[in-house]
C-alpha cells in the first residue's frame, strides 16, 4: 500500500454523489420526511467536508458516510422532537447494513433508471406519487382529495402496488444494464 | 418474502411515513427488519425508491408539466451494444484466440451451421457467429427474472406460434379460448381469486352467476353475456381486464370468445388430461414406421421436405451416445460398417440395448428427476447413503423392469406384498428428500417440507403438472383444487422417516458382492426356521410358555419398583417441587421456560445395585390424562435425561443401557443416544395408552456404595417445544435383578409383550423365533444354530439405505389442508386422494403410496405415459414432443404432434407392456431419428427449430455423456459398476463440510475413471466439471436440463485434469497404432468422433501436429491432436 493521499475535493464530491442514495434512503429510513431530505443531506455532506481528515481514503467511503447520515438524522429528529416515531435503533442498523449490502451487491446506480420506470406508469399513478411524495398528503388526505373517490385501503393497495412495480422495473434495468 | 408479506410491510411503512402507524405494528415491523434480512433488504431498496422519488424532478411527475418537457434520456442501454460487449468482452474474446486451432480448424465446414442453428438452444460451443439476440426468444427469457414462472414460458410459446388471423370455423375451447383465459383473465378469475365471484377454471363456476347478479357466459347468446360486454366496452371502469395493468383483448380474441359463446360455449377438458384413444395412423406410403407417418404427413401439410438418412457413422455414434451415453469403439464401428445386412441397423439397436452400459446412462437421467445426491442437504449437507437407490436404478433400467412396476417399486415397493429387499430399496427414491440436521431447526417443520417435496416432485417429474402453486391456492390455471394438493400429501405424510438427524428408517443390507453368499445362507436359514417353526407350533405348551414370557415381562416392567422420595427436586430457574406420600412430585408454580429438573437422591446408607429406572409422567392435578404440563398442547416434550453418581464428590455419567416408553409421537420414541451420555432423545410423551412411561434399563447395575450420591437430571430444551416442561411425574427403581432386564430383550421381542410400546419397527421383517430365542428364555435343539445362521446374515447384512416405511395404523398422523401453505395452519382435514381432473381416484386404490402408484398407472391415466413418453423423446431429439417437459398442463407448451405422442403413449402402455426398451426402440427405429441434421437455407426458413422434425437431432451433449466420452475414447474408462460413490480428480479447497470432517479425497487407481453416474454428489457443491455443463444442485428435482453455452465449458474441457489426462491417454493409443502418421491421426479421429477422417480433416490435424512438433517431441504433439480432437464441436455434439 502506497502513502495515503489526502483526499481532495474532486474525489470528496465523487464519492459523496456515488453514496448519495444509500445517504438518502438511510436519513429516510429514520426520519420518515421526504421533506425534509435535502436539508438533512446538505448538513451531513457539510459534516462530512468537515470530518474529511479524520477519514482514511484506504478504506471505503460509503459506511463512513452512512454513520454520519445515521448521526445527523438522529440529531435532527431529536431537534423536532419526534424521537418517539423513529424505529428502535436496532432495526436501523439492520437496514443500514442492507443498504451497504445492496450497494455491495451494485444495487446503489438502480435509482439512476427511476425516471424511465417513473415514465412507464398511467398518468394516474404518476399524479398520485405526485402528490404523496411532492406535495407531502397522507394517503387518507389523497383519498378525500381526489375526484374519483376511491377509499382509503384501496390507496393504500395501490401505493403498495405502485412501490412494487416501480422496484420490480428497477431491478430490471439494472439487471439489463448488467447482463 | 411472499405477495401478502410484502402487502403487509408495505401497509407498515406508508403508515410509518405518515406517523400513523400503531405501536404494536410498529414494534412488530421493528422484529421483522431486525430478524429477517430480506426485510431489511427490501425496505433499503424501498427507502432508497421513495428518497429517489423525492428528488426526482417535479415535471416528471406533475402531469401538467410533463407534456411540454422531453423525458431524460432513458438509461436503457441500447441491445445492440450489450450484445457487442457481450461477444467481445472478456472472457468469450479470450478463449476465441486459445482455441484458435480448434475455430479456424471448424470455421470453414462449420460455420454455416453455426449461424443456422441459434434458435435450437443445443449449446452450440461457439459465440462466432450469432445473429441479433434480440430475435432470440431464449436471450427475452433470460432478461425477465424467473424462468420457471409459467408467463414466460407462456411467452415464450407465444414468440413461436404467430396468431392466426383468421376465424376458424368451430371454435375450440383448448386450442382458442383456454389460451386466451389463461393469458388474461385466470389471474383474477381462476385458482387464485375469484374476483366478482367467477372462476373460469371449472365450467361449473364459469356458467354460473357472478356476485353482480349477471351471467359472464349465457351459452349461445353473446350478446347477453356479460363477459363480452366486459371485454369490449369503452367505460372504463367495466372494462375487462382492467386497463391499469394490462392491455386490452385484440379484436381477434374478442371474435374467437363471441363466436365460441355463440357456439354454445363448450368446454373440454385439457387435452394431456383426456383418456388415450387410439389415433389413426395416417396412410403415408413413404412411412418407414407409424411415428414416421404422423411425422411425415405432418411436414407434408407444411410444404416441407425431409432431411435424408443420416450416413452410417452418424447414425451409430447418435444411437451409441443416445442408448448408452458413450461412441461406439473402432471394433463396433468397423463390424456394423462391415454388416450389409438390412436388419444390419436394427441388429445395433438391440445390442446396445442390452449392453450394462445402457443402465448407467438411463440411471444418469433419472437421478435429476430422483433428486440424488449423496448428501443430505441444508447447511450441513453431511454423507447419506444412498447409493444403493442409484445402483437398483441401473439394474432396474437394465433388466428393463416395466415402467408401471419401475414407478410403484419407487413410490411404494415397501407396500408390496411380500415386499423384497429390492424393492424396498426402490423407495429410496422419496429418501432423496433433503433433511435439515442444522441444530435448533424444527424436525417437523423439515419433515413437512420433505413430504411437500415428495408431492411435487410426484407431480413434476412423474405427471408433467406443476403442483407447488397448489401447496398455497387452488391451481392458477390448472383444474386442479388446493384440497387435491393436500390429497396428495395425506397420502406421503403417513411415512416414519421425520426429519431426525439420523435419517431413520434406514434398511441395511447385503452389498452386491456378497448376494450369492447371502442367498445361500438365507436358504439354509429358512429351512432351519421351518423347522423350528414346526416343531414349536405342533407342540401347544410352546403357546403357553410364550403367554407366560409375555406376562413375565410386563410384570418385570410394571412392578417391583420403589418410588424415590428421599431426594431433593427443584427446577434450575427456581420452580420448587412436593412430594405425596406415593413419590408423585409436583410443581409448586407454574415452571419456566426451558426450565431443567433435577432430583438428588439422599445419600445412599449401604450398598444398593440399581438395575432399572423408571420415570412417570402424571397429569397436573384436577386436569385430564394428557395434561401434563402447562403448555397448551399439554405435551410433555424431554428433550434429555442424565443419570450422574456421586463419589467423593466427583460426578460421573451413567446412561442405561436401553431405554423403552409406552408412548410418543412417531419419531419421538425416547431412544438412547449412543454417543453421548445423554439418555433420551426428544421423547415427546403423549396420553395414547394411560400415562407416559419410559424406562431405562441397565446391563451392568447402577452400584452404589454408601456415601455415594445419585442425581438425575430431566431437561427440556427441545426446539419448538420449550413450553412443555414437565410438572408432575414419579421417578422409580428396580433394585431386584430380575428378568428381563439384564437379558438381552431386543425391539422386535419387546414389541411382542408389551404392544403398547413404542419401539422403533425394523424396517425388514425378522421372524420373531429369533427375538425369543435370543431372549434366553426359549430354546430349541436348533436354536443356536438359528442363531448362528442369523448372526451371519446380518454380519451380510451392512450397506445401509435410506428408504420408506409406512407408520403403523395407530400412529398414522392426520392431514390437513394447510391455510395458505403454511404448515402451521390447519385446515379442514383431508383423505387420501388425488386430481381428480388427471383421472378418477377409484375405491379399490389403497388409502397409501401403493394406491397412488396404482392411480398414476391405472388405465384412465393418461398423463403418465405421455410424461413419460415425452421425456424419451427428449432425451434422444433434444427436446420433447411437448417442449416443456415438466409442464404438460394448460400452460405447457403446444405440442406440433399431438396425435404421435398419444400413439406412442398408447403403445408404450398396452402393446409395448411399458417396456422402456421397446419404447426406444420404436423411436430409434424411425426414419425420423435416423435422418441427417444436415440444414440448408431453405430448410431454415421452414423448420428454423426443428419443431417439425424435419431433419435428425443435433444438441450439445449431456455433463455425464460428455466425461464418458473422453474416458471411452482414451481407453480410460473402467467398466466397473455399483458401489458407493467416487472421487475423481476435483481442484482442492473446493469444498470443506461444517461440524464434521468430510473432505474429498480423490479415488484411487480405476475408481477415477469410473462413468460420471458414480460421482460422488454434494448438494452444496456438486462435481464443478459437470456443473459447467448443466448439471443441477439435486436440491430439488429437476425434470429437464436447460442446455445453457458458456466459455467455461471450453475451459472445463481444455483444462479440467480429466480431459488431459484423457488426451495423453489417447495419444498413446495413437502412438501405438502400427503404420505412417496418417494411421495414428486417423485412429484417434475415429476414435472420439466415430468416423474415418476426410482427406480435410487429416490435413488439419497434420498441420497442428507438425506445428506442434517443431517445438516438442512426437507423444507432445500427438498429444497436442488428442486435445484439439477432445475438444471440437462434433466431438461435444451429437449429430
Amino acid at each position: 500500500m502506497g502513502p495515503i493521499s489526502p483526499m481532495d475535493e474532486k474525489r470528496f464530491i465523487e464519492e459523496l454523489r456515488g453514496a448519495s442514495g444509500p445517504m438518502r434512503a438511510l436519513i429516510l429510513s429514520i426520519t420518515q420526511s421526504p421533506a425534509d431530505l435535502d436539508d438533512i443531506q446538505q448538513e451531513t455532506s457539510r459534516a462530512l467536508w468537515k470530518k474529511i481528515d479524520e477519514y482514511d481514503p484506504a478504506e471505503p467511503f460509503l459506511p463512513w458516510a452512512l454513520t454520519f447520515s445515521r448521526f445527523q438524522a438522529m440529531a435532527w429528529m431529536k431537534k423536532k422532537g419526534r424521537e418517539d416515531r423513529k424505529l428502535r435503533s436496532f432495526a436501523v442498523e439492520s437496514i443500514e447494513s442492507a443498504i451497504l449490502r445492496n450497494a455491495e451487491e451494485g444495487k446503489e446506480g438502480e435509482i439512476a433508471h427511476l425516471s424511465h420506470c417513473v415514465s412507464k406508469l398511467t398518468e394516474r399513478q404518476r399524479d398520485l406519487l405526485h402528490r404523496r411524495y411532492h406535495l407531502g398528503y397522507s394517503i387518507p388526505e389523497i383519498a378525500t382529495l381526489e375526484d374519483k373517490k376511491s377509499s382509503r385501503e384501496a390507496l393504500y393497495k395501490t401505493f403498495q402496488r405502485l412501490h412494487q412495480t416501480l422496484l420490480t422495473c428497477l431491478e430490471r434495468q439494472r439487471k439489463q444494464d448488467t447482463a | 418474502m411472499n405477495e401478502s408479506e410484502i402487502q403487509k410491510l408495505e401497509r407498515w411503512l406508508l403508515e410509518l411515513e405518515e406517523g400513523s402507524i400503531s405501536a404494536s405494528d410498529r414494534a412488530d415491523l421493528e422484529d421483522c427488519i431486525e430478524k429477517d434480512p430480506e426485510v431489511a433488504d427490501y425496505v433499503a431498496s424501498r427507502m432508497v425508491l421513495v428518497a429517489g422519488l423525492a428528488d426526482l424532478d417535479e415535471s416528471i411527475l406533475d402531469e401538467a408539466s410533463r407534456k411540454i418537457i422531453t423525458l431524460p434520456g432513458s438509461s436503457e442501454p441500447a441491445p445492440t451494444r450489450q450484445w457487442s460487449r457481450w461477444i467481445f468482452g472478456g472472457s468469450a474474446a479470450a478463449l476465441l484466440v486459445a482455441l484458435g486451432t480448434l475455430f479456424l480448424f471448424r470455421t470453414e465446414e462449420e460455420s454455416l451451421k453455426l449461424v443456422y442453428y441459434p434458435n435450437e438452444r443445443s449449446g452450440l460451443s461457439t459465440t462466432v457467429a450469432q445473429k441479433d439476440p434480440m430475435e432470440e426468444p431464449f436471450v427475452a427469457i433470460a432478461n425477465r427474472g424467473s424462468k420457471n414462472h409459467p408467463e414466460l414460458a407462456a411467452s415464450a410459446v407465444a414468440l413461436v406460434e404467430p396468431v392466426l388471423p383468421e376465424l376458424p370455423k368451430t371454435v375450440d375451447y383448448n386450442d382458442h379460448i383456454r389460451p386466451i383465459l389463461n393469458q388474461n383473465c385466470l389471474a383474477c378469475h381462476g385458482g387464485v381469486k375469484k374476483s366478482g365471484g367467477i372462476s373460469y377454471l371449472f365450467p361449473e363456476e364459469a356458467l354460473a352467476q357472478g356476485k353482480s347478479g349477471e351471467y359472464a357466459i349465457i351459452p349461445g347468446d353473446p350478446d347477453a353475456s356479460e363477459m363480452l360486454y366486459r371485454i369490449t366496452t369503452d367505460d372504463e371502469v367495466d372494462l375487462m381486464p382492467p386497463s391499469d395493468h394490462h392491455d386490452r383483448l385484440t379484436d381477434h380474441e374478442v371474435a374467437l370468445i363471441e363466436r365460441w359463446i355463440e357456439q354454445g360455449a363448450k368446454f373440454s377438458d385439457h387435452w394431456a388430461f383426456l383418456p388415450l384413444e387410439k389415433p389413426e395412423v395416417p396412410e403415408i406410403d413413404a412411412a418407414e414406421t407409424p411415428i414416421d407417418a404422423y411425422i411425415l404427413k405432418g411436414l407434408k401439410e407444411r410444404g416441407i421436405k425431409p432431411t435424408p438418412l443420416a450416413d452410417r457413422y452418424t447414425q451409430l455414434r447418435r444411437l451409441s451416445l443416445d442408448l448408452t451415453g458413450v461412441p461406439p469403439t473402432p471394433e463396433e464401428i468397423s463390424d456394423f460398417i462391415a454388416d450389409e445386412s438390412p436388419d444390419a441397423y436394427a441388429k445395433q439397436v438391440d445390442r446396445l440395448l442390452a449392453s450394462p452400459l445402457y443402465g448407467e446412462r438411463w440411471a444418469a437421467m433419472w437421478l435429476d428427476i430422483a433428486r440424488y445426491s449423496d448428501t443430505k442437504g441444508y447447511e450441513k449437507d453431511s454423507s447419506r447413503d444412498v447409493w444403493l437407490y442409484r445402483d437398483w436404478l441401473i439394474d432396474a433400467f437394465n433388466r428393463d423392469l416395466p415402467y408401471d412396476q419401475f414407478l410403484t417399486e419407487q413410490l411404494a415397493g415397501d407396500l408390496l406384498p411380500n415386499a423384497t429387499r429390492d424393492q424396498i430399496v426402490a423407495t429410496a427414491f422419496h429418501r432423496n428428500t433433503m433433511n435439515n440436521t442444522e441444530g435448533g431447526t424444527n424436525d417437523e417443520e423439515f419433515r413437512v417440507a420433505a413430504v411437500m417435496d415428495r408431492v411435487n416432485t410426484t407431480f413434476e417429474s412423474l405427471l408433467g403438472v406443476t403442483m407447488n402453486c397448489v401447496q398455497c391456492h387452488s391451481h392458477p390455471y390448472d383444474p386442479i383444487r388446493m384440497e387435491e394438493f393436500y390429497e396428495v400429501y395425506a397420502i406421503f405424510n403417513n411415512s416414519a422417516d421425520a426429519d431426525r438427524n439420523n435419517d431413520f428408517p434406514i434398511l441395511k443390507t447385503f452389498g452386491r458382492e456378497s448376494a450369492d453368499e447371502h442367498a445361500k445362507l438365507h436358504s439354509d436359514f429358512r429351512l432351519t426356521l421351518e423347522s423350528i417353526r414346526e416343531s414349536w407350533g405342533s407342540d401347544p405348551k410352546h403357546a403357553e410358555n410364550v403367554k407366560a414370557w409375555k406376562a413375565e415381562v410386563r410384570a418385570a416392567y410394571e412392578d417391583s419398583w420403589r418410588p424415590l422420595k428421599d431426594a431433593e427436586v427443584e427446577g434450575s430457574a427456581g420452580t420448587a417441587f412436593q412430594v405425596d406420600g406415593k413419590g408423585v412430585w409436583t410443581a409448586e408454580t407454574q415452571p419456566e421456560i426451558s426450565e431443567s429438573i433435577s432430583l438428588t437422591l439422599a445419600e445412599a446408607k449401604e450398598a444398593r445395585k440399581i438395575y432399572a429406572i423408571r420415570l412417570e409422567l402424571l397429569p397436573l392435578e384436577g386436569e385430564e390424562a394428557g395434561k401434563y404440563t402447562y403448555a397448551d398442547s399439554g405435551k410433555a416434550v424431554i428433550s434429555s435425561l442424565w443419570v450422574e453418581r456421586f463419589r467423593d464428590g466427583t460426578g460421573k455419567k451413567f446412561p442405561p443401557t436401553r431405554f423403552d416408553s409406552n408412548a410418543g409421537e412417531a419419531g419421538y420414541e425416547a431412544q438412547i443416544i449412543r454417543d453421548s451420555r445423554n439418555i433420551i432423545s426428544a421423547w415427546k410423551a403423549t396420553a395414547e395408552s394411560g400415562n407416559p412411561w419410559a424406562v431405562g434399563t441397565y446391563n451392568t447395575p447402577l452400584e452404589l456404595e454408601p456415601g455415594d450420591q445419585v442425581r438425575l437430571r430431566i431437561s427440556h430444551a427441545y426446539p419448538g417445544a420449550r413450553e412443555e416442561v414437565t410438572a408432575r411425574f414419579r421417578i422409580l427403581v428396580c433394585e431386584e435383578d430380575r428378568f428381563p432386564f439384564r437379558r438381552h430383550l431386543d425391539d422386535a421381542a419387546l414389541a411382542m409383550a408389551l404392544p403398547e410400546l413404542r419401539v422403533p419397527q425394523d424396517v425388514f421383517y425378522e421372524p420373531r423365533e429369533i427375538s425369543l430365542l435370543r431372549s434366553g428364555a426359549f430354546s430349541h435343539p436348533l436354536g443356536k444354530q438359528l442363531l448362528s445362521q442369523h448372526g451371519a446374515l446380518k454380519k451380510l447384512e451392512t450397506t445401509p439405505v435410506v428408504v420408506m416405511q409406512e407408520l403403523e395404523e395407530k400412529y398414522r398422523r392426520d392431514s390437513h389442508v394447510f391455510v395458505g401453505g403454511n404448515w402451521m395452519i390447519h385446515g379442514d382435514k383431508v383423505e387420501p386422494g388425488a386430481p381428480a381432473s388427471i383421472a378418477p381416484w377409484k375405491d379399490e386404490f389403497l388409502p397409501n403410496r401403493l394406491g397412488l402408484a396404482q392411480w398414476m398407472t391405472s388405465r384412465e391415466n393418461a398423463l403418465t405415459a405421455r410424461v413419460a413418453v415425452n421425456r424419451f423423446w427428449e432425451q434422444l431429439f433434444g427436446e420433447g414432443l411437448v417442449i416443456t417437459v415438466e409442464d404438460l398442463g394448460t400452460m405447457g407448451a403446444k405440442p406440433e404432434y399431438r396425435e404421435l405422442l398419444d400413439w406412442l403413449a398408447l403403445d408404450f402402455k398396452t402393446h409395448r407392456g411399458w417396456s422402456m426398451k421397446g419404447l426406444l426402440k420404436d423411436i430409434v427405429m424411425s426414419d425420423a431419428y435416423r435422418r441427417s441434421s444436415e440444414v440448408t437455407p431453405e430448410l431454415l426458413a421452414a423448420d428454423r427449430a426443428n419443431h417439425y422434425l424435419s431433419r435428425g437431432p443435433r444438441f450439445r451433449l449431456s455433463a455425464e455423456t460428455i466425461r464418458d466420452q473422453a474416458l471411452l475414447a482414451s481407453g480410460l474408462l473402467s467398466d466397473k459398476m455399483h458401489g458407493p460413490p467416487v472421487m475423481p480428480f476435483q481442484p482442492e479447497g473446493i469444498w470443506n463440510s461444517v461440524y464434521n470432517k468430510q473432505q474429498w479425497e480423490t479415488s484411487k487407481g480405476d475408481d477415477q475413471y469410473r462413468r460420471a453416474v458414480y460421482t460422488y454428489w454434494k448438494r452444496s457443491s456438486p462435481y464443478p466439471s459437470m456443473l459447467a455443463f448443466d448439471a443441477t444442485a439435486r436440491e430439488v428435482c429437476s425434470p429437464r436440463r436447460i442446455r445453457t453455452n458458456t466459455p467455461l465449458q471450453a475451459l472445463v474441457t481444455l483444462n479440467d485434469p480429466v480431459y488431459v489426462e484423457a488426451a495423453t491417454a489417447l495419444a498413446k493409443l495413437m502412438e501405438e497404432q502400427p503404420g505412417e502418421l496418417e494411421k495414428k491421426l486417423n485412429h484417434g479421429f475415429l476414435r472420439v468422433l466415430s468416423r474415418p477422417a476426410s482427406d480435410t480433416d487429416l490435413d488439419m490435424l497434420r498441420s497442428a501436429y507438425q506445428d506442434a512438433l517443431s517445438e516438442s517431441d512426437e507423444t507432445l504433439a500427438l498429444t497436442f491432436v488428442a486435445r484439439i480432437l477432445l475438444n471440437l464441436d462434433e466431438a461435444l455434439t451429437k449429430s
